[in-house]
């Protein structure tokens, strides 16, 4: 085990490239696949629960071309190709649901996406104690909190008569503000929810990635003059880099997916007009027959748009980044 | 494997760019403390206080009118702890099975010279986007024979695409080349190197994977209502559910209103009004308190100090 | 080595416990039971012990096994049910499930028609996994046959398209059946305070006692009000409002055979300029849009609301019955628009309660189960559950059987007791709904019916005389469902937002906005809609 204990000191080295592929080339092809068999058994386990459960059921998307009908089953059901998604082209509706839905996402990655980052950072920062103990599971207690409680919390507290929030303004001088019933504020309203519930909870993972970060360089820094600041920016950011970078992704990745339960919530008929998204439509178009069809259609074209972002972004972070999916 | 070590206080004392900082640091945290804390004060607040008061926004921070009315009617709710019990069983049996699907596929995933990387990779990565669906996703286990079965809920979501990717991130940025190859060099096998070298020095993204996926199970309630029928087998959210109905009825405006259905509404209202703050405390308090056991894997330079032991 | 032998092991133990899991298919035996004789009337049904199983929306309250509903009526009739009962709430969902999965249950119970929608039956009804029932009515249900001699429409609304009937309907025949939603109520305190003691009758009465009620502090110095307030976002307290105006809906209703859609008429438009009147007055509470039930309800317990709608106004007042005495029900407003007085009415009728599926063994005993519940004395029975669970009879001083609560009954949540013995508890079960007798807690106590007299009398007076059902609960035909399941869809968020806009005032109501309004609505589909119910409803006038 010599080898081992001669790498630890440093991040990089120089010079064990010879090695490399010297032994490399001494192996064929085929000798490389048998001796990494162990590696395919330890993948073996993830594909066969992937195979089964997502790959079995995936002639499921013909129902979007279908109109299924139940009684017939999946295969009887008749075929209407394109059909509804042309229905949902046409609705009256249809560019002001593409239009929210992306927008409030869009909002809520560039609010949402740093802030985490920023809150994993400084309490890297923080020496350990009660106070970071106790402020780091406060901060991601929110996101235990049920989708209707939240909800009532946000219309309770912005009620324009007995909200804390028009309290608070008015206290400040103020005048109060009818937050529910302006569509402009109901983007803000969601999204910063959103932001206050995930935000703690979104840190986890960079705080663990922040852990594996080399002590010796920080301690080198230091003998160097850097400041705290400096080396957050230079150490520590460029550590957890590639895991932002791939969190970023996969984001964009579910740019046009919303939860439904949430808006509804938050949904009135004053604020219809930057609240009405693609998955509450859906759930009016749910309410009349059980459109299965339609409502397949809709997340398969939701799933296209999504793929679409994806590879655009991973194309451009392997350009800039060398942190790809693939 | 983790020990614990002592912060060596360093010789160099903070510049005064350096005081500044922090103290902007502990301000910025501060702040999210108090923008966090104040609702989460309200809701224990509300869940002790007079329900009428929290609705008309007399409530503000303290409780007021102040019952236990809520506790006691969760308490006495039998159901509410067979679900409890049935949640801790999914939870604890499902996580178990993903940390072991995850963790040494995202492993085999970081090694740069496998060869089933780019293929397993894509294989993965479409099943983000395509998807069957609850239709046929639901004959398939029913064509299984796992129907009210345990294993509906935790061999469906066995695998996190995502948190596969999030894993086999973290391997590739911490886990030093060298090592590898210099143990492949000396002769150790894959599952050695894995075994001995590689999970000692992934115990912060192994607490990571394991609170994810175990809050996961804790909070999924959708797989059980489709899957289970017996409801001596419902977890705990499914059964809240049941409890808590109030949102959907009422926004629901085809259902038929006479006497009773208007009754019925009245007495739920009634009842949610009093027990649901309360019940989200008493669903959320177990994974609070599991948190700070598994923050310790986060403190930094855990690595460097298992490597060196 | 030794650790990937033991991984090795492990995989194989896994994969063969999974292929174990597939042996498990034990399906209930079919039993064969063609040769059982179902008795026509009287119990038992059966003479020997059948088992069948039941799907049904659970109300989280008891296992159904479990409840003396079921154990008793299975003693009565010899039939025994097997329960798959998912939440209520998510119902719909599993429904669906089961229909696409073909993993059905015998019966489907108390589903309601917007979980087992009229789309639905007719969609499986045409493919046989739902069985007609009509000739099993004639045959097997004499109290279900006669209610339906007594009240043709009734056969013609729960027939579909095809002339077969494939669910059975929820009747009701109680005192306020006809109410389609919970009424307005006036505070009566404060009625009381400003000394009105006529109700309005029009709509400028009623604008002017609004006024009242904005200006003279009628809940005492310095307290703010709200003259009309409500919790549903307008959606149960619009139909109160527009009846003024001479419509019984917002969307489609037919008068004298023929089938408009109101929002496209001027009453619409004159209701939209009356309510916009009453925004800009104060007389609306500005959240009557944004505010949550509870909210609204807290207003009303401190006695903030002047007009508010609810199913009895003690709900969002916070009061006893008896306090509430004082606060009448709302009068239908009369205005120049409406040529009668006129208000939104119930069907008393909703579908999808009980419906027999494909792998049903004994339809004919399933028929003659639920006809029980037609019969007033079965629908009591399903109300109340049996003797001895939830009250029991004893006599009173004078030798009259009278019911009470039965010992150990906590009587401050009745209701929830009631849960926990029979099913009929927040779910649309079948039968004929009719007043139940009163439960005494004393055998001497006089039951204390004031409240229940109240209503009845309200609704006699305010109610009865003008019902109109806007459109029968008729049942489309799948193109028909299919043709006008986009425009609802559309119209309603349309309808919602402008209703809205124009309501307070962010869209001004002029004839430019009113004819762009018109124009959107015909581009949604307003006339497919109305072509489409007009069809409908023509077909439906010719059913027997």
């Amino acid at each position: 085990m010599k080898g081992l204990k001669a790498q630890v000191s440093t991040m990089k080295t120089m010079g064990t490239m010879n090695k490399e592929e010297k032994s490399r080339k001494r192996k064929t092809k085929l000798k490389k696949f048998v001796n990494s068999w162990q590696l395919y058994a330890f993948v073996s386990l993830a594909f066969l629960t992937i195979f089964i459960f997502s790959y079995i059921p995936m002639y499921g998307i013909v129902i979007a071309f279908k109109d299924f009908r139940p009684a017939m089953g999946i295969w009887g059901s008749p075929w209407v190709g394109f059909d509804h998604f042309i229905r949902f082209f046409e609705s009256h509706h249809f560019w002001t649901l593409i239009k929210n839905t992306l927008a409030i996402n869009i909002y809520a990655l560039v609010v949402g996406f740093p802030l985490p980052i920023i809150l994993a950072l400084a309490f890297n920062e923080v020496k350990d104690s009660f106070f970071k103990k106790f402020t780091q599971t406060v901060t991601y207690a929110p996101h235990f909190i049920s989708v209707v409680v939240l909800s009532g919390m946000v219309v309770s507290f912005l009620s324009p008569t007995t909200g804390v929030i028009n309290h608070f303004l008015e206290f400040l001088g103020f005048q109060r503000i009818a937050f529910l019933s302006e569509p402009d504020w109901f983007r803000s309203i969601y999204v910063l929810s959103g932001v206050w519930q995930s935000t703690g909870w979104a840190s986890i993972i960079y705080l663990a990635a922040l852990a594996g970060v080399d002590p010796t360089l920080h301690e080198a820094a230091i003998v160097d003059g850097a400041t705290r600041l400096q080396r957050v920016w230079y150490i520590n950011l460029p550590a957890i880099m590639p895991t932002v970078m791939i969190l970023l992704i996969m984001n964009v990745g579910s740019l046009m997916a919303m939860g439904f339960e949430r808006i509804f919530l938050l949904q009135n008929p004053l604020n219809l007009a930057t609240s009405n998204v693609i998955a509450t439509y859906v759930y009016e178009m749910g309410l009349l027959n059980a459109q299965f069809s339609f409502a397949a259609a809709i997340g398969l074209f939701n799933a296209a748009i999504n793929a679409v972002l994806l590879i655009m972004v991973n194309r451009i972070s392997s350009k800039v980044s060398e942190v790809s999916l693939w | 494997m983790v020990t614990r070590r002592k912060k060596k206080h360093s010789v160099i004392k903070d510049t005064l760019a350096d005081k500044i900082f922090l103290v902007c640091v502990y301000l910025f945290l501060f702040i999210a403390l108090i923008v966090v804390l104040y609702p989460l004060i309200y809701i224990i607040s509300a869940s002790v206080s007079d329900p009428s008061y929290v609705n008309s926004g007399e409530m503000v921070l303290l409780p007021r009118g102040f019952t236990l009315e809520g506790y006691r009617l969760i308490f006495d709710n039998q159901d509410i702890w067979r679900g409890y019990a049935n949640t801790i069983y999914y939870t604890a049996l499902g996580t178990s099975i993903n940390l072991i699907v995850t963790i040494p596929c995202a492993y085999a995933l970081s090694r740069p010279e496998f060869h089933g990387k780019k293929f397993f990779t894509t294989f993965m990565l479409i099943t983000m986007f395509v998807s069957g669906g609850m239709i046929p996703t639901y004959i398939l286990i029913m064509d299984l024979g796992m129907l009210d079965t345990v294993w509906a809920l935790v061999l469906p979501g066995a695998t996190s695409v995502f948190n596969i990717v999030v894993t086999r991130t973290f391997f590739q940025s911490t886990i030093p080349r060298e090592m590898e190859e210099a143990a492949i060099v000396d002769g150790c096998s894959d599952f050695v190197l894995f075994i001995k070298v590689i999970l000692p020095l992934s115990t912060p993204i192994i607490a990571v994977m394991a609170l994810f996926y175990g809050v996961g199970h804790w909070n999924s309630w959708f797989s059980a209502m489709i899957y289970l029928s017996d409801r001596a087998r419902f977890p705990l959210q499914l059964i809240l559910r049941e409890i808590l109905i109030l949102q959907d009825m009422y926004s629901m405006p085809d259902v038929p209103m006479d006497g009773n259905m208007a009754e019925f509404i009245h007495s739920k209202q009634q009842l949610s009004q009093v027990i649901q703050y309360g019940v989200m405390i008493v669903a959320t308090l177990p994974v609070i308190i599991v948190y700070p056991f598994l923050q310790r894997y986060f403190v930094k330079g855990v690595m460097i100090g298992s490597l060196k032991g | 080595m030794r650790t990937s032998k033991k991984f090795l092991w492990g995989i194989g133990v896994f994969s063969l416990s999974l292929s174990l899991l597939g042996c498990n298919g034990s399906e209930t035996e079919d039993q064969d039971l063609s040769d059982v004789t179902v008795h026509k009337e009287g119990f038992p049904i059966v003479d020997e012990p059948i088992t069948m199983t039941m799907m049904a929306p659970g109300t989280g309250m008891m296992d159904w096994e479990e409840m003396p509903f079921f154990q008793e009526l299975e003693k009565m009739t010899n039939i025994k049910f097997e329960f798959v009962t998912p939440p209520m709430t998510d119902f719909g969902t599993n429904l669906n499930l089961a229909f696409a999965s073909r993993d059905l249950q015998d019966v489907i119970f108390a589903a309601g028609s917007s979980n087992l929608t009229r789309a639905m039956e007719i969609d499986y009804g045409s493919q046989g996994i739902l069985i007609p029932l009509e000739d099993l009515i004639e045959e097997y249900a004499p109290n279900l046959s006669r209610i339906l001699e007594e009240n043709p429409v009734i056969r013609r609304n729960i027939t579909s398209p095809d002339g077969h009937i494939y669910s059975l309907p929820a009747i009701s025949e109680g005192g306020n059946a006809i109410w389609a939603s919970g009424p307005l109520w006036y505070n009566g305190s404060w009625l009381e305070t400003l000394g009105v003691t006529q109700l309005p009758t029009t709509t400028d009465e009623f604008f002017e006692l609004m006024v009242r009620f904005r200006d003279e502090e009628p809940a005492g110095p310095g307290v703010e009000v709200y003259p009309i307030s409500d919790g549903s976002k307008l959606q149960w307290m619009r139909p109160w409002f527009l009846s003024a105006f001479g419509m019984t809906s917002r969307g489609i209703e037919e008068v004298d055979g023929v089938v408009r859609y109101n929002a496209t008429t001027d009453n619409y438009r004159a209701y939209l300029e009356y309510m916009h009147q009453l925004w800009e007055e104060d007389i609306l509470d500005p959240e009557i849009f944004t505010q949550s039930d509870d909210q609204k309800k807290a207003k009303g317990e401190n006695n903030q609301l002047g007009v508010f709608q609810d199913w009895y106004s003690f709900f969002t007042t916070g009061e006893d019955e008896v306090e509430a005495l004082k606060n009448p029900m709302f009068f239908p407003l009369l205005s120049e628009w409406s040529s009668e007085r006129v208000i939104t009415a119930s069907p008393k009728m909703s579908t999808g309660t009980f419906a027999i599926t494909e792998t049903n063994p004994n339809p004919a005993a399933a028929i003659r189960w639920v006809d029980y519940f037609y019969s007033e004395e079965g629908n009591i029975f399903g109300n109340q559950g049996p003797e001895g669970y939830l009250w029991e009879y004893v006599a009173n001083d004078s030798g009259e059987q009278v019911r009470v609560f039965v010992e150990g009954i906590d009587l401050t949540n009745t209701e929830e007791e009631r849960g926990k013995i029979t099913p009929f508890y927040g779910i649309t079960t079948p039968g004929l709904g009719v007043d139940a007798p009163a439960i005494l807690v004393d055998r001497n106590d006089e039951p204390d019916t004031r409240y229940w007299d109240f209503i009845l009398e309200q609704t006699q007076s305010n109610i009865e005389p003008y019902g109109k059902v806007p459109f029968p609960p008729l049942a489309l035909t799948f193109e028909e469902s299919n043709t006008i399941s986009i425009p609802t869809a559309d119209i309603t968020t349309y309808l919602d937002e402008m209703e809205a806009r124009f309501i307070t005032g962010v869209e001004p109501i002029n004839d430019q906005t009113w004819n762009e309004f018109l124009e959107t609505l015909e581009q949604i589909g307003s006339n497919d809609l109305v072509e489409t119910y007009q069809q409908a409803y023509d077909r439906w006038s010719h059913i027997e």
